[in-house]
């Protein structure tokens, strides 16, 4: 027989055992990986219905009034009544438009220094 | 002839005699082998043959190869019919303004049973009946041994009753995926939401008036109400209507400025989980569907008129000396000062006998056309369908006459719901600007406003409010802090052919700051009663004014209203006088 078509008789044979185990291999990957994709989005939309059933769980546990009974009985806080919140004007601090603490201070020194000069003449005077 | 013949001889030639020379030639069965040919050579047709169908599978081969791995879509996994798929919710959830979940679906499942596939229909049976005790055994035993069919058996079983069947470990009992509407705020908002029936279709509320929104999209629908502030007003108005021993009651928070509806409470509610226990009369929704005679209330809307249409000066004075008669009717007022009155003393002291001057000064057309702006004469649309048409009379008798035009003028002769007057008393106070009332919230934030009086008009309005709750009988809604201003009312009710005073309907309506409003709140109450409490009186000042007083108090810090009662009252009155000239 010619060597040249042996090996090309062999060549075929093996290319069509290369090409059957590829395939064969490719097939099972391909429905492997499909089966992985189905049980991923089986579990994909129980994940959602759970997270669906939790958020109703949630609002029933965020009612208003199991709210309140329970703030009642565990913690001393209470609704904010009008009287609670005041504006900045009743505020007990005398701060005037643009002036800073440091410039308050000085101007009360600067008082009580004049004051203690007044005091000291009052005091000479009467001496 | 002889086979061993010449003719014969040329014929069968396979035939040859003994000794007889063989000659192999073309001619011959052979002649076409060549004895120096290879075996490949001798069997080429079947070769070909055989190469053609392997190429052909190949090509099979790699066709299908393409279509696996290119094309997705030529492909598709087989369902696992042992695995059931869960069905999507198909009804969106309902929420309150900040995403608080107040309507939801749940998945449930059905129990079905395949009657083909039952084992044991008695024991099947027995074993059902221990884990749903509202099935009769009768009926279910009837249905297993039936042998053929598919029956439902039970509609939303749950997670413990649906691992309790599968124990039983019989084929014919089986499950269909399906949902359950519920409300994990039960009563909180049972009149606006609404509720549906087993089919999941709504019966009432939103669920019933925006049902094609509702199942169509799978964005939740988004309402104006808060329901923190719908369960401070509820828990209020609770108390409130045990306290006063009133039939009913509703309250009514909404914002002035677009009409939106914060808090919509009407009582005796029910539980849409639980709607076969319930009494119909707690389904009636009183905010929208009530239609009453008002009263007093209606006099904001008469002095507005007038002062809007230039009927009337705020300056002017009316003559309350004595009963005003008319053709068939004599009015008199409830406390009679007897004397002329303002404008503003004819609402503080809310006097029948000026309102009605007022009214039939400013005559049947005014009137007509006002009470046609401000929607007195129609449905208002809003997202629910419990909706009520107000009650006015005949236009023919309306226009001639005059103690319809008076009557109205003060209160009485025309019914509308609560809804109509909250909101034609926002547009009273707000500007001028009508804003139709909203449950839900629109996605641009917009709101259509017509205008129906004045500026000026409106500014003179919210002065005459804060004048009645400071000097009249809105004096217990005086809150420190929040300058409230408001008008009440306290209608009798037509118990046969008579007015009866011991039966009657009070009306608050208010708005806070009035010094620039932004929320108004209506309470009114169903039939309170004369208490000790009260000393004997159930007018609105009694108990819708100081039911209204509590409720402001405890939602103003809610809603990030601010209070200024830390001011000097002197200055506060003059920052109030202040706004008004803005």
């Amino acid at each position: 027989m010619n060597i040249n078509k042996l090996a090309k008789n062999a060549l075929c044979m093996v290319l069509i055992i290369f090409s059957v185990t590829v395939s064969t291999h490719i097939k099972n990957s391909v429905y492997r990986l499909e089966n992985e994709l189905k049980q991923l989005e089986l579990q994909n939309k129980e994940d959602a219905q759970n997270i669906h059933v939790l958020n109703a769980e949630w609002s029933n546990l965020n009612n208003p009034a199991r709210l309140r009974a329970l703030a009642k009985k565990h913690i001393a806080l209470k609704p904010v009544k009008a009287e609670q919140i005041i504006n900045y004007s009743a505020l007990p601090f005398e701060y005037e438009a643009g002036e800073s603490q440091r410039d308050i201070a000085r101007k009360h020194i600067a008082v009580m220094a004049q004051s203690n000069k007044n005091l000291k003449k009052m005091a000479n005077a009467s001496r | 002839m002889s086979i061993f013949s010449e003719k014969n001889k040329k014929k069968n030639r396979n035939l040859y005699m003994p000794g007889e020379e063989i000659n192999i030639g073309k001619k011959d069965m052979f002649a076409q082998w060549d004895n120096a040919q290879s075996f490949a050579t001798i069997c080429k047709t079947r070769i070909m043959f055989g190469m053609g169908v392997c190429i052909l599978v190949f090509f099979i081969v790699a066709l299908r190869l393409f279509g696996i791995c290119v094309l997705p879509n030529m492909y598709k996994p087989q369902n696992n019919t042992y695995h059931e798929q869960a069905k999507p919710i198909h009804r969106t959830n309902i929420v309150d303004v900040n995403g608080n979940i107040v309507a939801t679906s749940l998945p449930t499942v059905d129990l079905n049973v395949n009657a083909k596939n039952i084992l044991s229909p008695r024991q099947t049976s027995l074993d059902l009946v221990k884990i749903f005790s509202d099935l009769d055994f009768d009926r279910v035993y009837k249905i297993l041994k039936k042998g053929r069919g598919n029956y439902l058996l039970k509609k939303g079983v749950t997670p413990h009753q649906q691992a309790l069947i599968l124990k039983l470990g019989d084929p014919g009992l089986e499950f269909i995926n399906n949902e359950k509407r519920v409300y994990p705020h039960k009563g909180l908002l049972s009149h606006i939401v609404g509720f549906t029936n087993i089919d999941n279709q709504g019966l009432s509320g939103i669920e019933k008036g925006m049902e094609d929104i509702i199942v169509e999209t799978q964005i939740p629908l988004r309402l104006t109400i808060d329901i923190g502030v719908q369960d401070t007003i509820r828990s209020i108005l609770y108390a409130n209507v045990k306290k006063y021993k009133a039939a009913g009651a509703t309250a009514i928070l909404m914002d002035v400025n677009n009409g939106e509806i914060i808090s919509s409470v009407s009582l005796p509610d029910f539980d849409p989980n639980n709607i076969s226990k319930q009494d119909i009369a707690a389904q009636f929704n009183k905010a929208t569907f009530y239609v009453y005679e008002p009263g007093s209330v209606l006099k904001i809307f008469n002095t507005a008129m007038a002062l809007d249409g230039g009927k009337i000066r705020i300056s002017e004075s009316f003559d309350a000396t004595e009963p005003l008669k008319l053709k068939a009717h004599t009015i008199r007022d409830f406390h009679p000062e007897n004397r002329w009155l303002s404008v503003e003393e004819t609402l503080v002291h809310s006097s029948n006998i000026a309102s009605a001057r007022i009214a039939l000064k400013s005559g049947f057309n005014e009137q007509y056309n006002f009470l046609k702006k401000i929607k007195f004469m129609e449905k208002l649309k809003l997202e629910i369908i419990e909706t009520a048409m107000p009650l006015v009379p005949p236009a023919d008798d309306w226009e001639k006459i005059d103690s319809k035009i008076a009557t109205i003028g003060y209160g009485y002769g025309i019914s509308v719901t609560p809804l109509h007057i909250i909101s034609a008393y926002s547009a009273m106070i707000n500007g001028g600007i009508y804003h139709n009332p909203s449950l839900v919230k629109k996605a641009d934030n917009s709101s259509d406003g017509v205008r129906v009086i004045s500026d000026n008009t409106s500014k003179q309005m919210r002065k005459l409010m804060r004048a009645v709750v400071t000097k009249g009988s809105g004096k217990k809604a005086n809150i420190l802090g929040y300058d409230v201003g408001g008008k009440t009312g306290t209608a009798n009710k037509l118990v046969g052919n008579r007015y009866d005073s011991n039966n009657v309907v009070t009306t608050f309506v208010s708005a806070f700051p009035i010094s620039n409003p932004q929320y108004a709140l209506l309470v009114m109450m169903d039939s309170p009663k004369r208490t000790k409490e009260t000393f004997g009186f159930n007018t609105a000042g009694w108990n819708s004014v100081p039911t209204a007083a509590e409720i402001i108090e405890a939602v103003a810090p809610q809603l990030n209203v601010q209070a200024n009662y830390d001011l000097d009252e002197v200055i506060s009155n003059k920052i109030i006088e202040a706004s008004y000239g803005r």
